[in-house]
């Protein structure tokens, strides 16, 4: 998005060589050799607690796994049972249900937040505490909260429709109503943070820009859509592609306020991984969904990147 | 002083019978010393163990009373060290300790959970301890089934109950009925007539969250309308399995459940598990519910407020077939990865516990679970009979509601009938998405849903 409101000066780039320039590499080596010291430590613990697991998990899903150790080669027959699965269809489809019913519901409300919040003259630090506050509440409690909210008896949800003459609603119950109360609570629990890497984005923007903008006779709209907008962009496509990644894997909700129905409902890959894995004790085969679940979300990541790549290349 | 002597005398023999009468009224009804302990476990080797449900330290009392029954069995095996530990079963974490061989050597579960265990080798075979130590004939044959494979028995039972129908006494009566259905039709009657939505009360519920607790429930009212294993899981004789629940009974019960829904409107439109099922009944806002005997524990532990005298128990309606229930319970099992020495310390110390008649009147005496709840016979014989005449005296609920459901076991009107075969879990599963489907959807064909879940049971699970 071009906007006339920028400090950046347009230089021309020099080209890049695409050849490799061994001599300058060694040159620098050591020099870096002090940080690759420093940051062994941590590539070790990346090492051990999460690129060992998922080397592991990428074995086990291989083999039919027992818990006392035996493992038993079969190849590619987990994936397979992993296709005829009844559970597949409706977990994979509810995972871009949601990750749907998040983009609309919960993608811009962050991104509105954080505008307002520091388009405000005052109270501007009563507000952004206000809005972080769903995050530091604790999921369990902030769970028993919204299941009383959503309660068909008794809940304060229907009390409050009832007395504009709504019928009693099934929030949870209802297959259709399940999914987008699910994704209420997840973006009641996620959008203060969201807002505040929005609006940290923001305070990087000069205040000189929007004076003049001010004095060029720019709206307030005007101003959001030609300073604050463009500089969110980078952001708002970092923040698109982690809102769908995390969507994808979401387990705590659907986990503890419908166990995945009604129904199917809102069965996610997560939870089914986790109903495999730790209740039937089934690991080979729930490694095959996590494997499964690495590929297609790696995939989107790297189409989305090349995509968005190619559509901002001209900037 | 000499004329006082005789009324000295005359008072100290009353006082001393006062505190006697209590001592001897408690061991009127003493439990028979049928355990065989050996002389000496682990050939006298020093051997530890860990045992799970060792009481919270918030209970200071239990932790006394636990500490003291396993300071008992020390002191009987000196080269036995016993170390409690707080842990309680909980599937998730348990996967966790099979894989890092850290399972308690004794640990406590469901009778869901013995085929998983074996199957994985995470147990051990505990039959030579437990006829050694000549219980073996006083179990109930067919709750030791629940945990015995090709004839080895790998746990020991705990406690057994059965689903049946919990009922709430005063909306009954204030409806006019003199006491629970007979029948499922009249089953769904009562319900219609109790079902009271400006005051929140539905007629009837059972567990409806969607998970293999629903198709439990489920399976227990498919029972009802004459289904049996069979007609579930076929056994084809030949090593392989049919999945047989798309017609017959289930198709029934399935669209009885959905007339009940979507017709009659007796259904809660909360969403119950094992635990909110309880305050609904408890509270007054279901008025009939299929009830786990063991649920009584949890309401009195969970509410000690509420008037449980409010709640009766009967068994489940009776169908073509009669009054037919599934049962669940808890039992104790021996890690696998345990050495023999732990092994054989770890079986005789619960069966020590479980059958040495002062460690039971001592356990009875200090417990703060629900002293008679309506269970399962675990025993039979002469032993089952004196066993319940010793619980009777420390009764804390009020069992007088529950005879409809003790007098149907006892009399034998109530067929404990064993649940479908194999992978019932992975089935229950399976129902209880489909029950739970069939609740939130209108309108769905009963039939044909069913046929195509059999079908997907039979690919995906059956031919594995």
């Amino acid at each position: 998005m071009n906007s006339p409101y920028t400090l950046e000066t347009k230089m021309e780039q020099p080209k890049k060589t695409k050849t490799l320039d061994l001599a300058r590499i060694r040159a620098a080596l050591p020099g870096q050799i002090a940080a690759y010291i420093f940051l062994l430590p941590a590539l070790m613990l990346y090492a051990v607690f999460a690129w060992f697991p998922i080397i592991q998990s990428i074995l086990m899903s291989l083999h039919d796994v027992r818990l006392g150790g035996e493992w038993t080669w079969v190849g590619l027959d987990n994936f397979a049972l992993m296709l005829r699965d009844p559970a597949f269809e409706d977990a994979w489809r509810n995972s871009l249900e949601f990750a749907f019913w998040s983009l609309a519901l919960g993608y811009l409300v962050p991104v509105i937040i954080a505008i307002l919040v520091r388009e405000m003259r005052q109270g501007k630090g009563f507000f952004r505490v206000v809005y972080f506050l769903p995050t530091v509440v604790p999921t369990a409690i902030a769970v028993i909260i919204w299941r009383f909210i959503y309660d068909p008896d008794i809940g304060i949800l229907n009390e409050f429709l009832g007395q504009f003459g709504v019928s009693r609603l099934l929030w949870l119950q209802d297959a259709t109503l399940a999914k987008p109360a699910l994704v209420a609570v997840m973006t009641w629990g996620a959008f203060g943070t969201t807002a505040l890497i929005y609006l940290a984005s923001l305070q990087d923007v000069a205040q000189e820009l929007y004076e003049a903008a001010e004095l060029d006779g720019a709206t307030p709209l005007q101003r959001i859509r030609h300073i604050s907008l463009p500089h969110l962009y980078p952001v708002m496509s970092l923040m698109f592609v982690l809102q769908v990644i995390a969507v994808v894997q979401v387990f705590t909700e659907p986990f503890l306020l419908t166990s995945g129905g009604p129904g199917r409902a809102t069965l996610t890959p997560a939870m089914h991984i986790y109903n495999r894995a730790f209740i039937r004790f089934d690991m080979g085969y729930a490694s095959a969904w996590s494997v499964t679940m690495i590929v297609i979300l790696g995939a989107f990541s790297i189409i989305y990147r090349v995509v968005n790549y190619r559509l901002t290349a001209d900037r | 002083m000499l004329r006082k002597l005789p009324l000295m005398l005359i008072s100290l023999i009353v006082v001393l019978s006062i505190a006697v009468i209590p001592v001897m009224a408690q061991d009127a009804a003493p439990v028979p010393d049928i355990l065989t302990l050996p002389e000496e476990i682990a050939g006298g080797r020093p051997v530890t163990i860990t045992v799970s449900d060792k009481p919270t330290a918030d209970q200071p009392a239990a932790v006394e009373a636990w500490n003291a029954t396993a300071q008992r069995f020390m002191d009987l095996y000196p080269n036995v060290t016993i170390e409690g530990l707080e842990l309680e079963y909980d599937p998730a974490a348990f996967a966790a300790l099979i894989a890092s061989n850290q399972l308690p050597r004794l640990f406590r579960t469901y009778f869901t959970e013995p085929p998983k265990f074996i199957q994985q080798g995470a147990v051990a075979d505990l039959t030579q301890f437990i006829e050694t130590a000549g219980v073996g004939d006083v179990f109930n044959p067919a709750i030791l089934d629940v945990m015995s494979q090709d004839g080895a028995i790998y746990g020991i039972p705990r406690d057994a109950y059965a689903l049946g129908l919990a009922y709430n006494i005063p909306l009954l009566e204030a409806a006019g009925f003199d006491g629970p259905p007979q029948t499922w039709d009249e089953l769904a009657e009562m319900a219609v007539a109790l079902t009271d939505r400006d005051n929140d009360i539905s007629g009837f519920a059972f567990i409806n969250d969607g998970s293999g607790a629903t198709g439990w429930h489920f399976t227990n009212i498919a029972y009802g309308f004459g289904a049996t294993p069979q007609d579930i899981i076929t056994d084809n004789g030949d090593g392989t399995f049919t999945a047989s629940f798309g017609e017959g009974a289930t198709v029934d019960a399935l669209q009885f459940i959905q007339q009940l829904r979507w017709q009659d409107d007796v259904l809660p439109g909360a969403t119950l598990n094992w635990g909110s099922i309880s305050e609904a009944l408890v509270s007054g806002r279901v008025a009939m519910a299929i009830y786990a005997g063991d649920q009584f524990n949890y309401d009195y532990t969970q509410f000690p407020d509420a008037d449980l005298t409010i709640l009766g128990y009967a068994a489940a309606p009776a169908g073509p077939d009669g009054q037919i229930t599934l049962s669940g319970g808890n039992l104790w099992m021996v890690s696998n990865s345990a050495d023999d020495d732990q092994k054989e310390a770890a079986a005789y110390f619960q069966l020590w516990r479980q059958f040495d008649p002062v460690e039971l009147q001592t356990a009875i005496e200090v417990t703060t679970e629900a002293v008679g709840m309506p269970t399962l016979p675990m025993y039979v014989g002469d032993y089952q009979a004196a066993w319940a005449a010793f619980r009777e005296p420390y009764n804390k609920l009020p069992v007088a509601n529950y005879a409809p459901f003790i007098d149907a076991v006892t009399s034998g009107a109530v067929t404990v009938q064993a649940e479908p075969s194999p992978n019932v879990q992975d089935y229950y599963t399976e129902l209880g998405v489909l029950v739970s489907e069939v609740l939130s959807v209108e309108g769905v064909d009963v039939p044909t849903r069913l046929s195509e879940v059999a079908e997907e049971f039979q690919s995906f699970v059956l031919d594995r």
